[in-house]
């Protein structure tokens, strides 16, 4: 597979990677991210080449530092991109609000990859907000090889407004796979690399920002007067009254919804993908030609009460379609059948046989069927010592206890037989919740934490906790990485180029009553260090550190172990008490490797799924699971 | 159209879209089996765009890839719609076959991985039999090709990769707008030297072993 920076001809390309491209196409001279799903492959593609680009690039500790690195290589002239997940934007608001009021000097771009329908996310929120809310403009693309080509063009509009401008991905842009066809790159950098002083509009006091929220308005209205330029929008007529508006993925559902049901050249469609400032001219003319027009977005109508603005500020008697009119939900994705419903209730078109989409009893019998059909959840990998970490934590615990808990792999946790998690919000929770927690009720308190997370957001809270005198363990389950969004490396990760920060160290400086470091494989010592944080007083923080098992294997960095062995009490007997087929293995650590075939005399390892880690051995009743030594 | 936002249209051989679905378990190589057909629709100057689905699918969940190929840059199928399914794993294809339109072609290697076991024991259901998957692929008129595990592999490779095997099979139900061929080149264009040739062995091994479970064993689309 080729580098991004090695592409000569039409190249299929993920979403993410595409933006990527778009970035060096333009001439990217610093990035900066917090990893997340649907947006960690920008990052990923970059991580790699930004070496041989000559690119500063940085996995951020968070959003927020991410967005302020952006702030500072761009005002010192390198076109600059942060990339982050669209809750990570509520982690960089801060920053990201007031960004326009300094301005930019290299083009600077920040993406946020809005998840509508929760793939991998706490929350489906709609990141177009935050353009609005930032008077920033904003650019959609609906397809990798757009998503290349605006990226591209989003840093030249940042210059030419002098605006940071919010490039908004969802799930379905971000991971869609479609051919770009790659430009030159550019031979030479762009900017003075040079932070010309000038406090007067670079420090926000207010008597500065109060100026400078002015020049951001004003600003605004240049944007305004590009959003309406036709390189943004696409326009096609239909001889109907009925228009169609759509933005991102939507753009592609009503394209192919369009021409499902034979309606190319019938209803008018307006694309676009500068949605703010809105391109008030644009959807005006649009408006003045259709007595009804649809609006197709995802997640709440903020194009399509826009669109109403604009229709009673034009006097024009045009009949918006779409949330309000019950077309479209706020929940969740848009897809084919939801689309093309929604055209064809409005030009009730006649499906053809061919053009047939949702036959009732059929979608009643895919439900019937995927309900009777045994589930497949995600768990923790085979292996994983935040198994480990969890089994024994509980037993130390106590069933009763309330289990604070965090955002990761870890999360997964939640689902039995493990149940550990009572309550999750978001990055760095768990440590103010679990403390908040503790303070407001008599029942016992545990919080648990990932290492990135920690990191990310968990500081101020055991800090907070500390000062106040709260009583709280905190179990840091640190694997070394980011594992749930592909290994990324973070301050506590063995150093690669970075000088690493122990979880611990900052752990005690942050003044916790005690703090241990142990490993969860060792389940003595592991064991002894949770009754005895569980048992004093204060904050203690337990650190369980032990790598990623995936990410070990994976990255050959220990030597795989072999698989135990269930002694069946066959031929092989080790004259010591065989498995009594109880189970109590699989149904204690649900451990994928462990697996009980219909019918069976006893669960069975998984040669190809075991780790050897032995979390089995401790939990058997029976003594049956022996290492294979 | 205009300078940043254009319109592809379909290749010379336009004839409508030919929506895929191809799906299984995390591990299985689904994306890079379905890659595999976008890379040769690139190839061929055929318009396509594909859209994944891989959240946790390194923790052992469900993955769904979609694609239309000749149509909008549109990725997602509707209920139904699949011209195709191809599934790395039996009870994956039996829980994507709502995707699956009437008389439409199902490729499915057969070889089972059963949820992690905990699930079962606490799901009130069970694994489906042979014979229940099979009957409920075959529901709507559908074509069935199936790839058993067990089949003597000609080339003499141990190993058989199911991603590539299902490419293979798939190009012998004539839905595809290309054929072996250009698979084949496609797999040598993309994969490390080091995977090729078990894969392009793989991929031989899908076309000779895959056996149509249906009557009518014509290809093409109805």
């Amino acid at each position: 597979m080729s580098s991004l920076l090695n592409l000569e001809r039409r190249t299929l390309l993920l979403g993410d990677e595409a933006v990527a491209r778009g970035a060096l196409e333009a001439g990217l001279g610093a990035f900066s991210t917090y990893p997340g799903t649907p947006a960690s492959e920008i990052g990923d593609s970059l991580a790699g080449i930004s070496e041989e680009a000559g690119i500063f690039f940085e996995y951020a500790v968070n959003e927020i530092i991410a967005v302020e690195t952006v702030i500072a290589f761009s005002l010192s002239g390198y076109r600059s991109m942060a990339a982050m997940k669209h809750v990570g934007l509520n982690v960089a608001a801060d920053a990201f609000m007031t960004f326009p009021y300094l301005g930019v000097g290299g083009g600077a771009v920040i993406v946020t990859a809005d998840d509508p329908g929760c793939h991998s996310s706490q929350n489906e929120q709609d990141n177009r907000h935050f353009a609005r809310m930032a008077q920033v403009p904003m650019i959609e693309p609906s397809s990798p090889r757009e998503a290349c080509l605006l990226t591209k063009r989003a840093f030249e509009l940042s210059e030419e407004v002098h605006l940071p401008v919010l490039l908004r991905l969802t799930t379905r842009i971000a991971h869609m796979r479609g051919p770009v066809d790659p430009a030159p790159l550019p031979t030479t950098r762009i900017g003075a690399r040079e932070f010309k002083r000038d406090p007067m509009n670079r420090v926000m006091v207010p008597s500065v920002a109060r100026l400078r929220h002015a020049e951001v308005i004003r600003m605004l209205e240049n944007a305004a007067l590009i959003a309406d330029s036709p390189e943004f929008h696409g326009v096609s007529e239909g001889d109907s009254d009925l228009g169609i508006i759509a933005v991102g993925h939507g753009r592609n559902l009503v394209e192919s919804a369009l021409s499902d049901l034979g309606l190319n050249g019938r209803v008018g469609f307006l694309e676009l993908a500068f949605t703010y400032p809105f391109p008030e001219r644009t959807i005006a003319d649009f408006l003045k030609r259709h007595r009804r027009v649809l609006v197709v977005e995802e997640l709440t109508p903020f194009m399509e009460d826009a669109i109403a603005a604009i229709a009673h500020r034009r006097g024009c008697d045009t009949r918006i379609f779409g949330k309000h009119t019950g077309h479209f939900s706020e929940l969740g994705e848009l897809n084919p059948d939801l689309v093309t419903n929604a055209v064809a209730d409005l030009t009730c078109a006649r499906k053809s046989t061919t053009t047939e989409i949702v036959y009732a009893d059929d979608s009643h019998e895919s439900q019937t069927r995927s309900t009777g059909l045994p589930q497949r959840r995600p768990s923790l990998c085979p292996g994983c010592p935040h198994r480990a970490t969890y089994l024994m934590t509980r037993q130390a615990i106590g069933a009763e206890t309330i289990v604070a808990t965090d955002i990761g792999c870890y999360t997964l946790g939640l689902f039995p037989p493990l149940g550990m998690g009572d309550l999750q919000v978001c990055m760095g929770g768990s440590v103010s919740l679990g403390a908040a927690l503790a303070a407001a009720i008599d029942q016992p308190v545990a919080a648990f934490i990932g290492d990135s997370t920690f990191f990310h957001a968990g500081i101020p809270g055991l800090i907070n906790a500390v000062s106040h005198r709260r009583r709280l363990m905190l179990v840091v389950m640190d694997n070394l990485t980011t594992a749930m969004t592909g290994y990324q490396p973070h301050p506590g990760s063995p150093a690669d180029g970075h000088r690493r920060v122990m979880i611990e160290d900052v752990a005690a400086a942050c003044g916790a009553d005690s703090v241990m470091t142990v490993d969860p494989n060792d389940v003595r010592s592991a064991m002894d260090a949770i009754s005895t944080a569980w048992d004093s007083n204060g904050v203690s923080v337990v650190v369980m550190r032990s790598p990623c098992a995936r990410q070990a294997l994976r990255d050959g960095l220990v030597e795989r172990r072999p698989p135990v062995r269930i002694d069946n009490g066959g031929p092989d007997n080790l004259g010591r008490n065989a498995c009594s087929q109880c189970t109590t293995c699989i149904e204690m650590t649900g451990c994928p490797a462990l697996h009980l075939e219909k019918g069976a005399r006893g669960p069975e390892v998984i040669q190809d799924l075991c780790t050897g880690c032995g979390l089995c051995i401790t939990v058997c009743p029976n003594g049956a699971i022996v290492p294979d030594e | 159209m205009n300078d940043a936002v254009t319109y592809q249209s379909g290749g010379p051989d336009d004839t409508g879209p030919i929506r895929v679905a191809f799906v299984g378990v995390g591990g299985h190589g689904v994306v890079m089996g379905a890659r595999l057909i976008a890379e040769t629709a690139v190839n061929m100057g055929i318009r396509v765009a594909m859209s994944e689905v891989h959240g946790m699918a390194q923790r052992g969940g469900v993955v769904e890839t979609t694609m239309i190929l000749r149509g909008a840059d549109c990725g997602m199928i509707g209920e139904g719609r699949a011209d195709i399914l191809l599934a790395t794993e039996p009870l994956e294809a039996l829980r994507a076959c709502h995707l699956a339109a009437p008389g439409s072609a199902i490729v499915v290697w057969m070889e089972t991985n059963p949820p992690a076991s905990d699930c079962l024991l606490r799901d009130t259901s069970t694994y489906p039999s042979r014979r229940e998957i099979i009957a409920g692929l075959m529901e709507k008129n559908r074509r069935l090709w199936v790839l058993e595990n067990n089949s003597e592999s000609d080339d003499g490779h141990a190993r058989v990769h199911a991603n590539t095997a299902l490419l293979g099979a798939a190009a012998k139900t004539g839905v595809l707008p290309f054929g072996f061929d250009d698979l084949s080149l496609t797999i040598s264009q993309v994969l490390s030297d080091g995977m090729l040739e078990s894969n392009l062995a793989s991929l031989r091994f899908g076309r000779q072993k895959a056996i149509c479970l249906s009557k009518d064993q014509k290809g093409g689309t109805q």
